[in-house]
């Protein structure tokens, strides 16, 4: 048994290691352009040395999350969700000189040459909180009450990132909280009443939007709005069809010269998928499957509830950041900007996805 | 919590976490099921989209090549010319009226007004605006969004000089050499496949693609001499305004080699500003008098007539089938020199009856007549010459006096030149030398045949000599140098309305021409309509100015003794 989960640990670390230099190479590849055109100092580097200073600041956190222990985070989660809470709600305040609105949008807190982006904070910490709470059964998931608080501990940010708007952020925190939710007992009926109401709420969320809404009819139409709304998933398909079976070759992508945008965070699959072809990209989330996994049976095997509910929110948290993207990129889902876990160019995710992993380890290694 | 619920809520959690690894490994299932239709099923449809906005193919031109005169002065050559072009999308925003202050320095070149009316993602704010003009707003920034692409495009520096010879390339139309030299001229353009990137500027030609570098095209050297072809121009302007007439053609001939030295037209522009026709190669009329010398030729030539005969001009009347050819004077009994320096028609007509027809038809096409002289020019007339068999009872008779035949300017200029070098026919030479990479080759003057013997030759010269000086051609007359030429005066095809073609053949110096000088002016008013009136002073200008210009004419091409001997002629 020990060494089956050594084992496991091994396979863990390998292929979160493997994940990183696939990501490192496949970020310069996508960046490199932009960078020379950018013509910062770094030349070709900008992108690939920021990128490689946020894995090494996550490989520290996921060292640190590693060695403490599970009552640490327990005691800890309220407080990091709070704190979260505070930095996110920061970016909607009006005239905050470290919320500055990028792309139209307030998404990120903003000091000096920091820049965090508050809502992969809070989907971490909520995981944390939850499972802390329910663990010591302070709130059970049963009881209508129960669920009510929880769902809405995790609403309240969700309802914060649509006003910064961040609408698939704020999807993506619900999906994962909804997630948490089923593993953590909540009844079904409970949780279809509420996932009900939430496509109630996003029904009115896309219709009272008119940049939401293009976003949906693009996808609806996928050969027209060509040059506005469905350009990034269409210069994404392109990319992914032209790279073939077996790709154009490392650095041969044509479509991150100014083709592709974001083409280093939002869209680096359909880097790798052209360059490496439907073998790389097949083999990409195969690693990622193995990761998703390796997560699952952590939470299926960990001893106290804790752990269970905190590995299982996480792994679902990284599985559904990687469904996402590539949901995105090869336009099964409307466009909006994700990035891929490990893989993108993005600095609050790979902390956030190291961290997680650390803790993973941690609660797979056995113990409390 | 009691420990059946425990184990029951174990159990449930169990359950729940392999539902969620079953949806895990369906989404990863869809999700790689949805890359093999994008990335396998619809490869060629994406790779051809892909292409089509990552390849683009840059045609670059291949330098036409020139046309130089015989001096080597330009007459046709290229210069770079800039266009510019605004891509509306990467202006950036508040920047617009860069794009006016662009437009209002470009001024009147600009296709837009100022300020700018937007049209489009893509619009032409100036095209072919000569380099040197804009190269200081090269130099520095252009607005952002706006682009240009240096072109190249045909210019005549000297503007209408030998126009209709070298012809016009605008637009992908050719007229003149410009048209018929094409295929020497054009070259090859090039190509290159470049990989685009989405940001103008930055972008790669593809290394693997088919590239092609641009053949120029070759420079050609004309025989033309700017200088005589300027003379030719501006006398047969200022004759064809002060005449009233319809146009006006003149060709100067080397008549040793064949060389076109000068081909000059007025109107050199139709009305709606295009090239004129070139007259001298397209404008046949009946050549009147000068073709006498075709009749006299054949005569002396076949020995039918000697120089010392003489007919009886039988008082200026002579009746041929059901016609009375006249003269314009009541000539008694004329020597044969008398009968073309006083340019009889009766005379003519009873030396031409001594030949046979088909004779007196050879010679005639011997002369060029009736057959295209082989310019490199396009649309080139032949004329209308009718063989024996065609003849009706007065046909013979026309012919031996320029009528019932039509001929070019450059027909005529190249049968005189045939008597002015010794007997031999040339073929008209316009390009004396191309370029190509080995540098400048000469290209071959084409003697066709030889039509007379040097002594009829020689006579024929010493008679159109005495024309000049004491004959119909005393208007052609040029102090301290011997002219010879002949006078001619047709009535227009359409008989009986009056109009007229006047022309002179002639030759400097008369007995050992260094060139041959046509004169063709036609429909002046009608004090000016003989030969005589106006083509002889014309051709008297031209040659003074081309003395003065290249004294060297006046001497000849080369003088033996043997030569001043001959020169001098049994008088």
């Amino acid at each position: 048994m020990r060494a089956e989960i050594g084992r496991r640990n091994r396979i863990l670390l390998m292929v979160t290691f493997v994940l990183l230099v696939v990501g490192t190479l496949a970020v310069y590849s996508a960046s490199s352009f932009i960078s020379i055109r950018q013509s910062s100092d770094a030349g070709s580097f900008h992108y690939l040395l920021g990128h490689l200073q946020r894995i090494c600041v996550g490989l520290v956190v996921g060292t640190v999350a590693y060695l403490l222990p599970q009552r640490t985070w327990r005691a800890l989660s309220p407080w990091l969700f709070l704190m979260a809470l505070i930095l996110l709600a920061s970016t909607v305040v009006p005239g905050n000189p470290f919320a500055p609105r990028i792309k139209g949008a307030s998404r990120w807190v903003v000091v000096g040459p920091l820049r965090l982006m508050p809502s992969e904070l809070v989907r971490f910490s909520y995981v944390l909180l939850v499972a802390a709470l329910v663990s010591q059964g302070q709130v059970s998931l049963r009881r209508p009450w129960g669920f009510v608080s929880i769902a809405v501990l995790g609403m309240i940010p969700a309802l914060i990132m649509i006003f910064q708007p961040d609408f698939a952020g704020a999807s993506y925190l619900t999906a994962v909280m909804i997630v948490l939710m089923f593993l953590a007992e909540a009844r079904l009926s409970h949780l279809l009443l509420l996932v009900l109401f939430l496509l109630s709420l996003a029904a009115v969320g896309i219709l009272s939007s008119r940049y939401r809404m293009h976003r949906i009819l693009g996808y609806g139409h996928p050969t027209e709005h060509v040059q506005e709304e469905n350009f990034q998933p269409y210069q994404a398909c392109i990319a992914l069809g032209s790279g073939g079976l077996q790709g154009r070759g490392l650095g041969q992508g044509r479509q991150q010269r100014g083709f592709l945008p974001e083409a280093f965070s939002d869209f680096i699959l359909a880097v790798v998928g052209e360059e490496t072809g439907f073998v790389g990209a097949t083999l990409l989330l195969s690693l990622m499957f193995v990761l998703c996994l390796c997560g699952w049976t952590i939470a299926a095997d960990a001893d106290d509830l804790f752990s269970q509910i905190t590995a299982g929110g996480l792994t679902a948290s990284i599985a559904m950041g990687v469904a996402i993207h590539t949901g995105v990129v090869t336009r099964l889902l409307p466009a909006t900007g994700m990035p891929l876990p490990l893989i993108s160019w993005g600095g609050t995710n790979i902390i956030v996805t190291l961290a997680s992993i650390g803790l993973l380890a941690r609660m797979g290694r056995g113990g409390r | 919590m009691s420990s059946r619920q425990q184990v029951l809520s174990a159990s449930r959690r169990k359950a729940r976490m392999r539902l969620a690894v079953a949806a895990t490994a369906l989404v990863f299932a869809l999700i790689v099921g949805r890359l093999a239709s994008i990335q396998v099923l619809s490869h060629d449809r994406y790779k051809r989209l892909a292409d089509a906005q990552h390849t683009h193919r840059v045609v670059m031109e291949a330098r036409r090549g020139r046309i130089l005169d015989r001096n080597g002065f330009l007459l046709a050559g290229n210069r770079a010319v800039v266009s510019f072009e605004v891509y509306w999308p990467s202006v950036p925003r508040g920047e617009g009226h860069l794009i006016d202050s662009l437009a209002s320095r470009l001024g009147d070149r600009a296709m837009v007004g100022v300020p700018v009316d937007r049209r489009g993602r893509n619009q032409i704010i100036a095209r072919n605006i000569p380099y040197e003009d804009v190269s200081d707003l090269l130099e520095g920034n252009l607005p952002l969004g706006v682009n240009w692409t240096v072109g190249s495009r045909r210019t005549y520096p000297l503007g209408d000089l030998a126009a209709s010879v070298v012809g016009r390339c605008r637009d992908g139309a050719l007229e003149g050499l410009e048209s018929k030299l094409n295929s020497l001229l054009a070259g090859k353009d090039g190509q290159r496949y470049v990989q685009r990137s989405a940001y103008p500027g930055l972008s790669m030609t593809d290394p693997e693609a088919e590239n092609l570098l641009p053949r120029d095209g070759i420079d050609v050297m004309l025989t033309i001499d700017s200088r005589f072809q300027c003379i030719v121009q501006r006398e047969l302007a200022k004759a064809v305004q002060r005449s009233g007439s319809r146009w006006g053609s003149a060709v100067v001939v080397d008549p040793r080699n064949g060389d076109v030295l000068a081909m000059g037209n007025y109107p050199v522009r139709a009305g709606n500003g295009s090239l004129a026709m070139n007259y001298a190669v397209q404008g046949y009329h009946e050549p009147g008098s000068t073709f006498k010398i075709v009749t006299l030729s054949a005569c002396l030539e076949e020995g039918a007539v000697i120089p010392s005969d003489t007919f009886d001009c039988s008082r200026g009347q002579i009746a041929v089938a059901d016609r009375t050819i006249s003269d314009c004077h009541r000539f008694g009994p004329l020597s044969v020199e008398e009968i073309l320096s006083h340019s009889s028609n009766v005379g003519t007509i009873k030396m031409a009856n001594l030949l046979d027809d088909e004779v007196f038809y050879c010679y005639c096409r011997d002369f060029g007549f009736g057959s295209k002289t082989g310019v490199e020019l396009p649309g080139e007339s032949e004329g209308i010459l009718k063989p024996p068999d065609q003849w009706s009872g007065v046909s013979k008779a026309s012919i031996a006096i320029g009528q019932e035949v039509t001929v070019t300017p450059l027909q005529l200029a190249m049968a005189y030149a045939a008597i002015a070098n010794g007997g031999v026919l040339y073929q008209p030479r316009l390009v004396a030398a191309s370029r190509s990479e080995e540098g400048w080759r000469n290209w071959a003057t084409f003697p066709l045949h030889r039509v007379l013997s040097e002594e009829t030759s020689r006579e024929i010269r010493r008679m159109l000599a005495t024309a000049v000086r004491e004959g119909t051609g005393t208007t052609a007359r040029i102090p301290q140098v011997a002219v010879g030429g002949k006078t001619g005066t047709a009535e227009r095809l359409s008989v009986g309305t009056g109009e007229y073609l006047s022309a002179f053949a002639g030759m400097v110096p008369a007995h050992h021409p260094s060139v041959v000088v046509v004169v063709v002016i036609d429909s002046p008013e009608s004090e000016y309509r003989f030969g005589s009136a106006l083509a002889a002073p014309v051709f008297k200008d031209v040659v003074s100015s081309m003395l003065a210009t290249e004294p060297e004419i006046a001497l000849g091409p080369y003088r033996s003794t043997e030569d001043e001997l001959a020169a001098r002629g049994p008088r």
